[in-house]
């Protein structure tokens, strides 16, 4: 993509590639983010009080005297895994709609959209630094879960496992951009949805629970598009081969479990690929409606 | 008793004058949180959501609803798990909120410019903060007990549990409980006066609080040195006296020791935060004023 730029002084200046802009805005993002330390430390205090939290909370359900459940490899894998499924999902719902909020507020968001760079690249730029955050809080989760929990067994050379946690992050990215998108429109309408999308997603993708607790609300888990990779990564970590959804559909309607479960690795993959071409246009789309209407820059 | 002098003559406000003030102030930030209709909506949704993880990681864990409530019967002396999750968590989100709406109420007053003026009117400014604490517990108390009608619905806890002669005490305990409540406010509102932006540092308190409360789980699961650091936070009596007044849960003592630190706490900790309060308030007047945030 190459853009223009019209000036007195430079005739016809070009901006660079898209790689070249994404580079240098995701620059300016850590650089941002690089001035308030606390809240970068803040980060690293909440997943240890997250983790503690459910530990505590696991511990109070536990018989005394026990010697299952928290310390089996199988719980401590699950809730690592759980969380970092969780950052992506909290992330994807909050980052990039606040950043263009902020924007929005302080009145720079309208100079961003009008200015001749690429819209894409400042979208991607605004996810950089929350991916990084989270590829380092990885290995800080391992541990903490490690200590706290008992054992991780994780099983490196299981492709499958890695293919469902790739497409099922990658469908965040189209979830996020739906939600940029639906910023921009709400505006501060959007704060107390966001709000309640986090606890939906908490609860109804079955990340830290077995979905069939949901007793009829399991229904509402089959609506998240979500749900369907997390069902297949909690089933690969335990070794099952027919997932907990598949066992849903077999039960209400008699659907055979093993074809079903192709057909569920199918679905995800194809999730991963279309949900962040969707969610791009539905950001474009709001962002074009925006302009014509002249709304940009109202907050 | 404050004195003004307008126009030559001596204006000696009345106590009720003073009154409409705070009835003033009381309405007007109620009128303008009533604009907000979701976030109206959310106060009462979000706290039952956040008490379903618990409530359904509970049977998850330990293998069906009835081991759950056994074991958790073992450890609370109760084994109604759903209205002991969810009253923690109800509390926590009440404390949560106090904390944060009486600080964000001053930094906004900050931040737009306007907090210099209200230190400047003819009316003692603690008549304009007891409007804003009685709006702040009104606001979060109504949102307390829409949320706990609400998740007893869901959870299919029996509203008999609630409707006992207990819940008269139950009522008393949550009374007393706010004093000890607006004391912690005041000092998070001091802590704004002085430090402008904590938002990093509310944040960190309110993670901490609600570790150390129980709100997931009862403080018995804790190992010696968080049980002990749990017990000096006057809410923790205040949440587990709560649950084992409607609930049957255990008390920590038993029912007049904690009833009796409750009380003590509630006498104390108020007294000891307008004693703060006042002292940051008179330090930051002396250096840089109210104007700067």
């Amino acid at each position: 993509m190459k853009h223009t730029n019209f000036s007195t002084d430079h005739p016809i200046r070009s901006n660079g590639s898209f790689w070249y802009q994404w580079l240098k805005m995701s620059k300016k993002e850590i650089l941002i983010q690089f001035r308030y330390p606390i809240a970068f430390l803040m980060n690293f205090i909440q997943i240890i009080i997250i983790i503690l939290f459910f530990t505590f909370s696991a511990k109070a359900f536990l018989p005394t005297d026990s010697k299952v459940g928290l310390t089996t490899a199988f719980t401590g894998t699950s809730i690592f895994f759980g969380f970092i499924i969780y950052y992506f999902i909290i992330t994807g719902i909050y980052n990039v709609g606040n950043s263009l909020r902020n924007e929005q507020i302080t009145g720079t968001l309208e100079t961003i959209f009008l200015s001749p760079s690429s819209t894409l690249a400042n979208m991607f730029s605004r996810m950089t630094y929350t991916i990084i955050l989270n590829i380092i809080f990885i290995p800080f989760t391992y541990l903490i879960v490690t200590f706290a929990v008992g054992d991780i067994q994780i099983d490196l050379t299981n492709l499958s496992l890695w293919i469902y946690i790739f497409f099922t992050l990658i469908s965040t990215l189209g979830l996020s951009f739906t939600l940029a998108g639906l910023a921009l429109r709400l505006k501060e309408a959007m704060q107390p949805l966001l709000g309640l999308l986090e606890f939906t997603f908490m609860i109804f993708s079955g990340v830290f629970f077995p979905i069939s607790l949901l007793g009829p609300a399991v229904i509402l888990s089959l609506l998240f598009p979500i749900s369907y990779g997390i069902d297949l990564v909690k089933s690969t970590i335990s070794g099952n081969t027919i997932t907990e959804i598949a066992m849903v559909f077999n039960q209400s309607l008699g659907v055979d479990p093993l074809l079903f479960v192709n057909i569920q690795i199918l679905f995800v993959i194809f999730l991963g690929i279309t949900f962040p071409i969707i969610g791009l246009w539905i950001f474009h789309y709001t962002v074009t409606q925006a302009k014509k209407t002249g709304n940009l820059a109202q907050f | 008793m404050i004195k003004y002098f307008t126009e030559g003559k001596v204006y000696n406000p009345d106590i009720r004058s003073n009154l409409k003030i705070t009835r003033d102030v009381f309405i007007t930030r109620l009128l303008t949180y009533g604009r907000y209709k979701g976030q109206v909506l959310m106060s009462v949704i979000t706290p039952v959501m956040l008490a379903a993880l618990p409530i359904l990681m509970g049977p998850a864990i330990a293998g069906s609803p009835e081991s759950a409530r056994i074991s958790f019967e073992a450890k609370t002396g109760t084994g109604n798990y759903a209205g002991f999750l969810l009253l923690g968590t109800l509390f926590f989100n009440l404390v949560s909120n106090s904390l944060w709406n009486f600080g964000y109420w001053l930094r906004r007053e900050q931040m737009q410019g306007t907090l210099e003026t209200l230190y400047s009117t003819p009316t003692d400014r603690i008549w304009l903060l007891t409007g804003t604490s009685l709006y702040v517990m009104v606001r979060n108390g109504l949102s307390f007990i829409f949320a706990l009608i609400l998740g007893s619905i869901l959870f299919a806890i029996p509203i008999g549990a609630y409707l006992q002669p207990t819940l008269i005490l139950a009522a008393l305990l949550f009374v007393i409980g706010v004093f000890p409540l607006f004391g912690l406010s005041l000092i998070f509102g001091a802590a704004v006066l002085r430090f402008k932006d904590v938002n990093s540092l509310i944040s960190v308190v309110n993670w901490v609080f609600s570790f150390l409360l129980g709100v997931f789980y009862p403080i018995t699961v804790f190992p010696v040195i968080l049980q002990l650091l749990s017990l000096i936070l006057p809410l923790t009596w205040v949440n587990n006296a709560l649950r084992a007044v409607l609930f049957e849960a255990n008390y920590f003592v038993n029912f007049y020791v904690d009833f009796g630190i409750i009380l003590a706490f509630a006498f104390f900790i108020p007294m000891i935060s307008i004693w703060f309060f006042t002292r940051v308030e008179k330090s930051v007047q002396k250096r840089e004023g109210f104007s700067s945030y």
